[in-house]
């Protein structure tokens, strides 16, 4: 929703952008063109050249109109004809009025000093016209007119020299005029270049932002291309990882089918129905495996935190891999810490995941020896997470599993490392890599804001360690510890255990029920000390010293519990059987029978 | 390209002044409207009425100009015949007017850019009052390039004389 709401408002900036930019385009083809007008009514005014004209032709008419004079008075009074050379002067000079008068002169001379020029030069041309009766009579030989005119041609030369003289102001009034229009045209058209220049620079800036953003796109479409490819590449991984995974439970299933659909009945039907029903369980884990780790990867899997008893969902775990642990010979126990709550609110069945994914890694990597599970509270802090109803704080606990097997690939731990929280590791382990259980197990810790570490040696085993999170609830009566059976003060038990793991887990178990433990590392059957059990493990002296260790403790009346396969089946002595997984519960059910007649004995859980 | 000019101007004048020589009257019958000066001209001065000028090789241009309302067709003759007629090796003229303005044209502009000088207006003689009786014009209406200051300068009214010079690279 975020995202669309993301998209949305991108989208309107885009539509703004857009709009922008039309407007930007309109700007620029506004400034272009009125530059372009600008330009051109500059240029049509610059090349008008009207106003000399009109001063040059004033300047003729007076020019002329001298010449004219001067004609007349050098004139030879003694010819007989002019044969019309006096009309040729004075055409001339009229010439000089009818340029002044016509055309684009006469227009603009109209418009100096409020038409006073139009009416001095009308006069000055009434004035010459009159002279062309006296001028016809001087071209017939009739030189009586002559000083009358030369009078009347003079009479005209002040209003000639005032007439110069206002189209002389009318022109520099003009050509002022001219010259302010420019200077207005040319700094509208420096401002529109300016607006032009920035406009440009824009359209620049955003051409190079836009390049960029298209090389950048093209980048993006490349790698959407290669993560196109790589997606591709991933399934048909995947698909043929699935077909690896799922093989050997589907071989083992139509194997066993086969078997049972001989002509010869086997034997042991029992057996095989039971291996049948392992493999389909295997199957449908391994599919649900895959479909989690598939909603994981699209972010789709949500926790459901619910309450649940620990100890027993716990110890059901390792239950399920009874069989299969069996078959190897492999010893199994498990340890839950009393500090921690008998009822947590977390997620579970993704708990319970991870847990078996641990053990099939460890029974996987693991062909004799001991598997141990440890849960207990971590040191670490507990992460900043919302807390659900119900729920008071969050806590967070340790499950600790350790083998003593082969230990995993240099690879394998490799890939394990990642950590998903890392920007450069988003996508966590592949199942390719690691398997699809470990795949699966890493995913879901770090989805459930937990963390997963583990330290491996070669031909000694691995431990890993996963802090998982989980909320304490506020409710009262769910909240109480597991409480179990506290024997009698001073109460001791003698464990002959040479795999130190067991050893380990064994002491902590009893130590929970107020039971101190001396533990024989070497296995020595030979230790007379004072002692209320005797736990009989796994030790290489039991043939030849068996016999007389069970004699002495039977004489002590020292019970004695045990999982070593000759000690269960020792005919002269009862020996209690544990078998593995050795859980609390089995261990506490003994506890109490053999102690029930012994105070204090008390305990136990409100819930058990 | 002047050079070219120049070449093409003198085959020009050899090709035709014979045949001018039979069609223009040797002298002038009426009142002289222009004299020519110049390089080559035996005669120091040579005057032409307008029987004379009629009688030279006549184009003609229809075109607005700027001292004028509308288009006019202007006819009159090319210095090229004149001076061809003369038997002058001018390549520019100095043209006077009768108030005694004076400009140079090149003889290039009458064999490159058709210039003439005219001495009919619409088949009228241009008296002078109407900036008669001979003008300068070019066909501004035909090439957009002759509308220039420089070459409005060349177009000069009331023509008197003309002196031809032969300028050498």
């Amino acid at each position: 929703m975020r995202l669309f709401q993301r998209k949305m408002w991108l989208s309107i900036f885009k539509q703004w952008v857009m709009y922008g930019f039309i407007l930007f385009i309109i700007t620029v083809a506004l400034a272009i063109f009125s530059i372009i007008t600008y330009t051109s009514d500059g240029s049509k005014n610059n090349s008008r050249r009207v106003f000399e004209s009109s001063l040059w032709n004033a300047l003729q008419l007076q020019l002329q109109s001298y010449r004219f004079l001067n004609y007349l008075i050098e004139l030879d009074q003694q010819a007989p004809s002019l044969n019309g050379e006096a009309f040729f002067r004075y055409d001339v000079l009229m010439s000089r009025v009818d340029l002044l008068r016509k055309g684009e002169i006469g227009e603009l001379i109209r418009n100096f000093e409020g038409g006073r020029t139009t009416r001095l030069l009308n006069i000055i041309n009434g004035e010459m016209e009159l002279l062309s009766f006296q001028l016809s009579k001087i071209e017939a030989g009739d030189y009586s007119y002559l000083p009358a005119l030369v009078e009347r041609v003079k009479s005209v030369d002040t209003q000639i020299n005032e007439f110069v003289t206002l189209v002389n102001k009318g022109s520099n009034d003009y050509i002022s005029d001219q010259h302010k229009t420019l200077q207005k045209n040319l700094d509208t058209i420096q401002l529109l270049s300016i607006i032009l220049l920035a406009c440009l620079l824009g359209l620049g800036f955003f051409t190079i932002k836009g390049l960029v953003q298209l090389k950048r796109v093209f980048k993006l479409n490349s790698n959407l291309n290669d993560n196109i490819q790589a997606v591709h590449e991933d399934k048909a991984q995947m698909l043929t990882f699935i077909n690896q995974e799922t093989r050997p439970p589907i071989n083992a299933i139509l194997g066993i089918a086969s078997t049972l659909n001989s002509p010869e009945t086997p034997k042991n039907t029992k057996a095989l129905a039971k291996h049948i029903e392992e493999s389909g369980n295997q199957l449908l884990q391994i599919i649900e495996m895959l479909s989690d780790l598939a909603l994981i990867d699209a972010k789709k899997l949500a926790l459901t935190p619910t309450i649940e008893p620990l100890k027993s969902s716990i110890e059901d775990c390792l239950i399920l891999f009874e069989s299969q642990m069996a078959r190897k010979n492999l010893q199994s126990i498990v340890y839950i810490d009393p500090n921690l709550p008998a009822f947590v609110c977390l997620d579970l069945i993704r708990t319970k995941e991870i847990i078996v994914a641990l053990l099939q890694n460890a029974i996987n990597h693991t062909p004799t020896g001991s598997i141990s599970l440890q849960v207990r509270p971590s040191a670490s802090g507990a992460p900043v997470i919302p807390l659900p109803a119900g729920t008071k704080e969050v806590s967070v606990m340790q499950i600790a599993l350790r083998d003593t097997g082969q230990g995993m690939t240099d690879e394998l731990q490799q890939n394990l490392r990642i950590n998903p929280s890392l920007p450069m590791q988003q996508e966590g382990p592949l199942p390719s890599k690691v398997g699809l259980s470990l795949a699966l197990c890493h995913k879901l810790v770090y989805l459930m804001k937990g963390e997963m570490h583990f330290s491996c040696a070669p031909q000694k085993g691995c431990e890993f360690w996963v802090d998982i999170p989980f909320y304490v609830s506020d409710t009262g009566p769910i909240i109480e510890q597991h409480k179990p059976p506290q024997c009698p003060d001073n109460t001791q038990a003698l464990l002959i255990e040479t795999d130190a793991q067991l050893a380990k887990v064994i002491s902590l178990q009893l130590a929970t029920m107020n039971i101190s433990v001396t533990v024989s590392k070497e296995g020595s059957m030979q230790d007379n000390r004072h002692c209320n059990l005797v736990i009989l493990g796994n030790t290489a002296s039991f043939e030849r010293d068996g016999h007389d260790a069970l004699q002495q403790w039977k004489n002590r009346s020292c019970p004695v519990m045990s999982y070593h396969p000759l000690a269960i089946n020792y005919s002269d002595f009862q020996v209690k059987p544990l078998h593995f997984p050795i859980t609390q519960s089995q261990l506490e059910a003994h506890i109490i029978t053999l102690f029930a007649n012994k105070k204090p004995l008390q305990g136990s859980t409100k819930n058990d | 390209m002047r050079l070219l000019s120049f070449i093409f101007l003198v085959s020009g004048f050899c090709l035709t002044s014979y045949a001018l020589a039979d069609n223009v009257p040797n002298s002038p019958t009426g009142r002289i409207v222009l004299t020519v000066s110049g390089t080559a001209i035996d005669a120091g001065q040579v005057g032409f009425d307008m029987a004379m000028l009629d009688a030279l090789p006549q184009h003609k241009i229809t075109t607005h100009t700027p001292w004028t309302q509308g288009p006019h067709t202007y006819r009159g003759f090319s210095a090229v015949d004149l001076l061809s007629y003369l038997g002058s090796d001018g390549n520019l003229l100095q043209v006077t007017a009768l108030n005694q303005y004076m400009t140079e044209i090149p003889i290039s502009d009458f064999i490159e850019k058709g210039a003439i000088f005219a001495t009919r207006q619409d088949e009228r003689l241009i008296n002078v009052r109407s900036l008669g009786p001979i003008m300068v014009i070019y066909p501004f209406d035909q090439q957009e390039e002759l509308k220039s200051e420089k070459i409005y300068g060349r177009s000069i009214w009331q023509v008197t004389h003309i002196k031809s010079i032969l300028l050498v690279d």
